[in-house]
């Protein structure tokens, strides 16, 4: 009959406490007792600020909720209510005399209604303060259950399902791109190719441990995978198969530098539904300074009349520009509508932030002039969203689309995680860019996943893990970023892209920022155009 | 929700989540499961046998008439009012609706059946 419980000695009833007039707006939990809190008198209970990200866009205010990366419009009570939460920022014309609580930013419960009462009735003030505290964007001291926790750090549940494997088919490269990853396409490893067995293989590893996901995603990546085109006719002829065997469905794509595309290369593409995306950097002057063969020619005048074949053939998928942003380059704008004149669907950019090599990333100056120009793209996606029109801007889409879910990341991407790169002779890796690097090796895909390395990783990379971001307001949704990048600044996978944060803060800003302008006047913009692009 | 209006997914599931499912009867939340499903416990507040400024009971969040049944039934609260589970049934049946007939309930001495 009875049960457990722990009532700390000190509990109040709540009722003496609440201002007159306050009783029954928090949940009986809540009101039941009141424990005496540590930062203001005992008999006092008061309100403090959650980590939370409050902006404007179109006239409106918003607040971005960290812990649980929700977004939700505030009325303008609620947004009164967390200004005057603001450590150091003044009450909005208090009606009566009402104190900002110094250093940890409690503000008394009375002061509350004090500060409001004259323009809001205490119900409401009441009810503000309990939605808020609902959605986590305040919290209550003082009472039981409130107190601050350390979040459980908790793995994903193993074994994970694998969703996507990237196969290096082609451990070699036609060009000899300067600013390249995997060193001109071989990864600084001999020059080989994937043979038909290991690629069999590794499909076959991918449908055993994607657990019950229905669709699974191949990547034929390289160095340049055009120049193994046979082995990937084979591949897919097999993929095909097995997976319809295995009652699931083998989704193609493909990073090429499209040197090596033909009419009948590109029928192949489109008959096989095999996404395509071409690495090409934006007009000649700007695409041949990195972009070239290894003699030093430039390779746009060579690419150019492929990818509009391309881009003119291929009808089953829309195909893709990934444009690298590098020291020199930030005519982000120019390239962008460049790419898309000559026909692309989407042009994404990938500012280079790192390298390992000369100095390829861009400075910090040029990172902004970047941003500038994001902003600008963006400000016309917003235009077009808004009248129901998509507009090819992937940087964009992509944010959209995690900012739109709400997905809260401990992990910055799938890398070791539902994705993992191929290497050319069937060996495991962390993603696509740690191909041949035997320190990121996880087992092979045919002696299967090395399981505790995998763990050992999940359990290091883990979000709790970086100092750097504990107070970071983007933190689940940057968690971190690029591994790669971050073994090439810092010389580990587990530190934090610190070069960066401002950067990648802004950014998301801007994101946030269209996100609540096009929601809240085309909300249908999302299941039409973003949430059918699916995870990119 | 009047004040805030959640705008992305998660904050929708959010709110689901917020307004929707009662609590789950795991006995290992008991604590939280019956806070859900009953208000008559001392874990919950039931202002019980209190008066407010004025002397009466209107301005309290509850009226004071549900702390008779708070402390009956489900509660492990023992004290306060007969169990109705094992020993005094019928205690209750003159008390259809405890705000409108919780006069009706009467006082009891175990000691005279
Ligand atoms: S890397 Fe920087 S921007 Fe990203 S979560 Fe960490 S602190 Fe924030
Ligand atoms: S580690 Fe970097 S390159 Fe690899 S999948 Fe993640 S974001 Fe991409």
């Amino acid at each position: 009959m009875s049960h457990a419980h722990g009532l700390p000695h000190n509990f109040l009833p709540l009722s003496h406490l609440l201002p007159a007039g306050a009783a029954g707006i928090f949940s009986p939990a809540m009101e039941a007792v009141v424990e005496a809190p540590l930062c203001v008198p005992p008999d006092e209970p008061a309100v403090l600020l959650s980590d939370i990200r409050e902006f404007a866009a179109g006239g409106s205010s918003y607040v971005f909720v960290v812990d649980v990366t929700a977004v939700f419009a505030l009325d303008g009570l609620s947004r009164d209510i967390l200004h005057y939460l603001r450590p150091g920022k003044s009450a909005p014309a208090p009606a009566t005399e009402g104190r900002q609580a110094a250093g940890a930013g409690y503000v008394l419960l009375k002061d509350i209604f004090c500060a409001f009462e004259g323009t809001h009735d205490r119900q409401q003030i009441g009810e503000a303060l309990r939605e808020l505290r609902s959605i986590r964007a305040i919290r209550f001291s003082g009472f039981p259950g409130e107190e601050w926790k350390t979040p459980q750090r908790q793995l994903p549940p193993a074994p994970f399902p694998q969703r996507s494997l990237v196969l290096n088919v082609a451990n070699d490269c036609n060009l000899g791109c300067s600013y390249c990853f995997a060193a001109q396409g071989d990864y600084g490893t001999p020059k080989r190719m994937m043979q038909e067995e290991t690629a069999r293989s590794s499909v076959d590893f991918l449908l055993a441990n994607s657990a019950d996901q229905k669709n699974v995603t191949l990547v034929f990546f390289g160095g340049e995978p055009l120049m193994n085109l046979g082995l990937i006719r084979r591949v897919v002829a097999y993929a095909g198969e097995a997976s319809a065997k295995a009652g699931k469905h083998v989704d193609f794509t493909m990073t090429t530098n499209a040197t090596g595309l033909t009419t009948e290369v590109i029928d192949f593409l489109s008959e096989n539904r095999i996404g395509v995306s071409v690495s090409i950097d934006g007009p000649k002057e700007y695409n041949d300074l990195r972009r070239t063969y290894k003699n030093g020619m430039g390779s746009y005048d060579h690419v150019r009349p492929r990818i509009l074949e391309l881009l003119h053939r291929h009808k089953t998928r829309p195909v893709a520009a990934r444009a690298t942003l590098t020291h020199g380059i930030t005519a982000v704008e120019e390239c962008f509508w460049h790419l898309l004149d000559m026909g692309f669907h989407e042009v994404g950019f990938a500012p280079v932030t790192s390298s390992a090599q000369e100095d390829f990333a861009l400075t910090s100056e040029e990172l902004w002039t970047v941003l500038e120009a994001f902003r600008k793209l963006s400000d016309i996606y917003v235009e077009r969203a808004l009248k129901n029109e998509s507009f090819g801007f992937s940087n964009l889409s992509n944010l959209l689309g995690e900012l739109h879910t709400g997905i809260s990341k401990n992990y910055p991407c799938g890398a070791g995680l539902g994705l993992l790169g191929v290497g050319a002779d069937g060996d495991l890796y962390l993603c696509h860019r740690f191909s041949e690097s035997p320190a990121h090796r996880m087992g092979s895909v045919q002696e299967g996943l090395d399981v505790a390395r995998q763990t050992d990783f999940l359990s290091r990379a883990h979000l709790s893990n970086k100092p750097h971001c504990g107070t970071c307001w983007v933190r689940h949704v940057c968690a971190g970023g690029c591994y790669h990048e971050a073994n090439t600044h810092y010389g580990s996978l587990y530190h934090a892209n610190a070069h960066y944060c401002e950067w990648i803060r802004s950014w998301i800003d801007l994101g946030l920022h269209a996100y609540a302008r096009i929601m809240e006047s085309n909300p249908d913009f999302f299941p039409q155009f973003i949430e059918k692009r699916g995870a990119v | 929700m009047k004040h805030v209006r959640p705008l992305n997914k998660k904050a929708q599931n959010f709110e689901k989540q917020l307004t929707g499912q009662p609590p789950a009867a795991d006995p290992k939340e008991s604590v939280s499961a019956m806070q859900g499903a009953n208000l008559g416990c001392s874990l919950v507040f039931d202002p019980g046998w209190e008066t407010d400024a004025t002397g009466g009971v209107t301005g309290l969040c509850q009226p004071v008439e549900a702390d008779l049944y708070g402390c009956s039934d489900d509660c492990w609260w023992p004290a306060q009012v007969p169990d109705q589970i094992t020993n005094f049934p019928d205690w209750a049946d003159k008390c259809a609706a405890a705000e409108r007939d919780w006069k009706n309930l009467d006082l009891l001495n175990p000691n005279k059946p």
